[in-house]
């Protein structure tokens, strides 16, 4: 008796010796400098957007290379013109113009000033994309300013003197650009945090240390960042001195950083977050509920084919590539493995891009492969393909699928596993290796067939069609067709838009009908947001959202 | 003994060295590197290297790895630009740690409590009610039992927050599925100790001076039946501390164990190797302290000159 | 002249009477002897706990080589008409995403699951007692050499190991089993070393050195027989250890090749679903979880019985 007794008044004892210890001594509460339904601020609290990013490592607009630090930079920061779900508006420029040629551009930048007093000035926008093409700084995104004279020269090392780069400050409100081709496209790239200005002073003030903290970098944006505290939270505050400043309804940005996606779900339906994506294995349950809005996200992806391997011959036999491409039912793929969320994929280019005066893909439809497998087809391709290797007994021919190790992309290898075997009789088997051995492999051209895809840079046909040129780095399956090589190249250079993209049609076709790839999906992503919440627009090209405009009803 | 602190202090020391050496090269013979990523080209890959100083020969880099080390640099990392990892190690270990002791606090005297409980009630319901309360905890893998509790008592109930950690009651949670194992396994060990003991003569003796059974339990029991459990403390701390990472993800709480996943899935070599030298020196440190210890308390040892 | 009794003879007294001595009360056998076995085997068969336990397991090493043959489905067929369906008649625990059978999938992955765990556990176990032993009781140099080897080990990141043991020895259970190992056998080998080094020290060591007994006899005669009840306790309850850490191999991605599955891997990607189909996490974390109980439920009964010191108060 008196030992159970005993046990539970120490127990008890101990309890509230615990209690004490622990409430004495909380997590810090956090003094953030954003409004937290704290009393002076409340009012403000009801006008804060607050959402989550999985993780910002940087937020240097020249050195960053990450999607979610994009969507961050384009809330302090602007650049020459803003895009807003594709349209091209004026930014620190006011207006610009194009030569004759097409390869000059002239901008004229209106009076705006950054967060410490001084003027944004043309020779602030000269010294960013200087700083972004400089050898020295390493700027992973460098490529995206290739498009200008000798900037790939002088990001190599070829040419040292930066002065020979086409992009010169005429004076303080006029900036000259220079680029090799006409191109279309041009001005919306320059919405890319990439091209932003950075105040030379500053920056060399405060050396490595620039971007490294809120107070190490200048904003002139919507917003002026406030706070950063390291993969933890990011703060946002009206800009006053915007230059448009009257469309800007929000008084705060709040941006948690949240990597685990179930988590923020979580904490959207707790009401803490005002939007959020939904992890695609949820999707189709807030689909039902009608609540989900979903967005083409513009990655594209296919199953990559190594045309080098030639201990696999059967991978440079034309009539085996075109098997497998009939023998996946990318309808049944799409339903199973993404619940419906993704877009089957038959061709190569995004339906969003932009073609001459619509959608690319609307004005030059390409009918070669069909959603729904054709197993008809796919055995009579696979018979052409085993007489002419020799080959009887289709369970010899061995292909190894190198995937990453992640959920999602396992669950769709599993899927065309099953349905390449099924209707193939081949041995079709999944490599699993971490996410960095995939991209090693993929360069060193060491598998069978890869998992890739790629996220369009620009509105144009081009950013895919190029990745199937011969000397492209990307292309590391080394499909070659010289064709395929003429077409390209001379879409490059052609001023004419339609006769451009009848280049890009023929060159699409000819890639789809050497079966140089197997096309998978076009990807889309479900969200969810609150009912009051307007203007919150999602985009498929760079920075994925855009919230700059939104507004609470 | 001051030899034998020496000898000691030079062997972790050395032990450290050889650790880092080790990580050093095996990091670098991991499948991959550090700056690949979907839209890079070669020549910027050069860029990159030259800036981190990858296109020196190995035992340079090596070399002024070591110097910079001993000066208490652990470098910059190679993916969060501009951020030492000293820095990083600065902001995010005081998260881990304040989740990494909270646990280990609740765990000791939960699973004390629960252990001596579960022994004086041997055989009775009292006892098997603890041990399958502990055992409960043992069973259930960290992820799952994170992803339930917060389903049910932050999204169902609304009885506590989703996530972060940003006052005390954000910390019941995360502290409560952390610390879950670690109160089964004292339960459980605590139990069998307790038993242990009771069937000692010292115990016998004890009750037929006529002692109170409080006094028995007390002063006799928990404090012979307690030491198996001290030895064991070592290794649960590290365990603890080092197994946050799961729970971090879940809870989005700040700290070190993100950073350490995330920098071996991007393979970014300056952050894993800071973080095993900071782990590492930790443990080689509290191995030293306990040898100390071990030294000073048992004589044996000092005379062996273990 | 030793043992002169008191120069008295009660007889002669008058005070007392001899009434002899029943000499039927002189070794009788209260009870049979028994060895250590036999007796931990008797205290063992009384613990319905520990038996219930035993039966479990012993229920799901059965199901785990039978069931796949219970039904007619293959555990790797996707059915894109039959997904995520709840359990029922044609499919006892229902489908997962891929209309795959759940049955087919939970015990084709507990035969991953079990067998990884068994072999893991054992394979660390003997490297364990080898390691220790010999850490253990010959101290001094090799002592200190590996314990430093097993510091150094212990601080290189387990994930780290992990990647490297199968990027050397290319995917498959083979590379999973050898990366486990590498990374498990130093608990082991620290807990037999720490119950050596309590022994050693022990009289019956000494009464054996004496007896000119050489260190590997009484490594392997005298001082691992007195803990192998410990060790065989610890071996049980290992196990479920070596399923949890699959499990967390297979949530950083360095698991078993697709289509194959494990208990882990199941209850992970059923931990991503659950919101929405609760029963394919509560499934595969049902077996996890009750074979680690039925494991340290029999673990807790094998230490009970074999520790000759808990015999006291519970006959």
């Amino acid at each position: 008796m008196r030992k159970r007794h005993l046990t539970l008044l120490a127990m008890l004892l101990i309890a509230i010796m615990i209690s004490s210890m622990l409430t004495g001594c909380g997590p810090k509460e956090q003094q953030t400098a954003a409004p937290e339904a704290n009393t002076e601020k409340a009012a403000e609290a009801q006008n804060t957007l607050t959402f989550t990013l999985a993780s910002v490592p940087s937020i240097d607009p020249q050195l960053s290379n990450s999607i979610p630090s994009f969507n961050v930079i384009k809330g302090f920061s602007e650049g020459l013109i803003r895009n807003f779900e594709g349209q091209v508006k004026p930014g620190m420029a006011e207006k610009w113009d194009v030569s004759e040629d097409g390869t000059t551009y002239t901008f004229h930048l209106r009076d705006t000033k950054w967060s410490d007093g001084s003027p944004v000035t043309a020779k602030d926008f000269e010294y960013g994309i200087i700083r972004l093409l400089d050898p020295k700084n390493a700027a992973s995104y460098s490529f995206a300013a290739y498009i200008i004279q000798n900037a790939a020269e002088f990001n190599s090392g070829k040419i040292t003197d930066p002065s020979q780069v086409g992009v010169k400050a005429i004076d303080d409100k006029t900036l000259e650009i220079k680029i090799l081709n006409p191109t279309s496209y041009f001005v919306s790239t320059l919405d890319l945090p990439c091209f932003y200005p950075v105040k030379k002073e500053f920056v060399e003030k405060n050396g490595i240390d620039f971007a490294a903290s809120a107070d190490k970098i200048l904003s002139n944006g919507p917003f002026v960042i406030k706070d950063w505290k390291h993969e933890q939270e990011i703060v946002f505050e009206k800009n006053p001195e915007y230059w448009d400043k009257d469309s800007i309804k929000l008084d705060a940005v709040k941006i948690l950083l949240v990597s685990d996606p179930n988590t923020a779900l979580a904490m959207f339906e707790n009401g803490e977050i005002d939007f959020c994506d939904i992890p695609t294995a949820l999707v189709e349950k807030y689909q039902q509920e009608g609540t989900a809005k979903v967005y083409m996200s513009g990655a594209d992806d296919w199953m990559r084919i190594n045309f080098k391997r030639t201990e696999k011959p059967w991978l440079q036999n034309v009539n085996f590539r075109k098997a497998l491409n009939y023998a996946i039912d990318r309808e049944d793929y799409v339903k199973t493995a993404t619940k419906g969320l993704f877009f089957p994929a038959t061709r190569l280019v995004l339906p969003l891009m932009a073609g001459v005066n619509g959608y690319y893909c609307d004005e030059y439809p390409i009918n070669i492969y069909p959603t729904k497998a054709d197993t008809a087809k796919a055995k009579e391709y696979l018979d052409k393909a085993m007489k002419e290797l020799n080959i009887t007994d289709p369970k010899q021919i061995v292909v190894e699928y190198t995937i990453s190790d992640d959920d999602a992309t396992k669950l769709m290898a599993e899927v065309l596993q099953d349905q390449i075997n099924t209707n193939l009789g081949i041995s079709f088997e999944i490599k699993m290796v971490t996410y960095k051995q995939k991209l090693e492999n993929d360069t060193k051209g060491d598998f069978d067939l890869v998992y890739n895809g790629w996220g369009p840079d620009y509105n144009d046909p081009m950013t895919y069609m190029e990745l199937w040129e011969t000397t492209n780095s990307q292309n590391g399956g080394k499909y070659s067709n010289p064709e395929f090589d003429k077409l390209v190249a001379a879409a490059r250079v052609e001023k004419d838009k339609t006769k451009r993209m009848e280049m890009f049609h023929k060159a699409e076709t000819i890639l789809l009908e050497d079966a140089g790839f197997v096309p998978l999906q076009f990807r889309q992503r479900a969200w969810l947001s609150k009912d009051n919440l307007k203007n919150l627009a999602r985009f498929f090209i760079g920075a994925d959202t855009d919230y700059v405009y939104a507004y609470f009803e | 003994m001051a030899k034998y602190v020496l000898k000691r202090f030079i062997i972790s020391l050395l032990t450290v060295w050889v650790l880092v050496t080790a990580v050093f090269i095996l990091v670098r013979i991991l499948p991959g590197d550090p700056f690949s990523s979907e839209k890079m080209t070669p020549e910027i890959k050069t860029n990159m290297m030259k800036y981190y100083g990858f296109d020196k020969p190995l035992p340079v880099q090596y070399g002024r790895y070591i110097m910079n080390l001993l000066k208490g640099d652990l470098g910059t990392s190679l993916k969060y630009h501009n951020m030492k990892v000293n820095d990083i190690i600065a902001q995010t270990f005081p998260y881990s740690a304040d989740l990494g002791i909270r646990a280990l606090l609740f765990a000791v005297i939960a699973g004390l409590c629960l252990g001596i409980n579960a022994a004086l009630n041997m055989g009775r319901f009292w006892d098997y009610f603890c041990i399958i309360l502990a055992i409960i905890g043992v069973s259930v893998p960290d992820f799952i039992l994170g992803s339930l509790l917060q389903y049910v008592f932050a999204l169902q109930l609304k009885w506590l927050p989703v996530a972060r950690w940003m006052g005390f009651k954000y910390t019941i949670l995360p502290v409560f599925g952390l610390s879950l194992y670690t109160v089964a396994l004292i339960t459980r060990l605590m139990r069998v100790s307790m038993l242990e003991v009771i069937n000692q003569d010292y115990i016998t003796t004890a009750e037929a001076k006529g002692l109170s059974t409080f006094e028995v339990v007390w002063r006799h029991q928990i404090r012979n039946a307690i030491l198996p459990i001290v030895t064991v403390m070592g290794p649960i701390t590290a365990a603890v501390l080092t197994g946050t990472f799961v729970i971090e993800m879940i809870f989005a709480v700040p700290g070190m164990g993100k950073f350490y996943v995330q920098g071996i899935h991007d393979l970014d070599y300056s952050l894993i190797l800071g973080m095993t030298v900071f782990y590492g020196v930790f443990l080689v440190a509290a191995n030293f302290i306990v040898d100390i210890i071990y030294g000073l308390v048992d004589p044996r040892i000092r005379i062996m000159g273990k | 002249m030793v043992n002169k009794p008191l120069e008295i003879d009660f007889d002669d007294i008058g005070l007392y009477e001899n009434i002899g001595r029943d000499k039927s009360n002189f070794n009788v056998v209260v009870r049979p002897s028994l060895t250590y076995w036999q007796d931990a085997w008797i205290r063992l068969s009384k613990n319905k706990v520990a038996l219930i336990s035993l039966g479990v397991i012993l229920l799901y090493i059965i199901l785990a080589v039978v069931g796949p043959y219970m039904t007619p489905y293959d555990f790797k067929s996707n059915n894109p008409d039959a997904t995520d369906l709840l359990p029922n008649a044609e499919h006892w625990f229902g489908t997962d995403s891929l209309g795959r059978d759940l049955w087919e999938r939970i015990w084709m992955g507990g035969r991953v699951s079990l067998m990884i765990g068994f072999v893991v556990t054992t394979i660390n176990t003997i490297i364990g007692v080898v390691v220790g032993g010999i850490s253990g009781y010959f101290g001094g140099k090799p002592d200190m050499f590996i314990m430093r080897i097993i510091d150094v080990l212990y601080g290189i990141p387990t994930i780290i190991v992990a990647i490297l043991v199968m990027m050397l020895l290319d995917s498959g259970i083979a590379s999973l089993i050898a990366a486990m190992i590498v990374i498990g056998w130093i608990g082991s080998a620290r807990f037999v070393r720490g119950q050596i080094l309590q022994l050693k020290n022990l009289e019956f060591v000494l009464a054996a050195k004496t007896l000119g007994a050489d260190s590997f006899r009484i490594i392997a005669l005298h001082l691992i027989p007195n803990i192998m009840g410990l060790i065989i306790t610890n071996l049980a309850m290992a196990i479920p250890n070596a399923i949890f850490t699959e499990a967390f191999l297979s949530y950083i991605g360095l698991g078993i090749q697709p289509p194959a599955t494990s208990w882990g891997q199941l209850s992970r990607i059923g931990a991503t679903v659950f919101r929405a189909y609760p029963y394919q996490l509560f499934i595969p974390a049902f077996f996890i979880s009750t074979t680690m109980l039925a494991l340290n439920l029999f673990g807790d009964g094998l230490r009970d019985a074999l520790d000759p010191r808990l015999r006291g108060r519970n006959k």
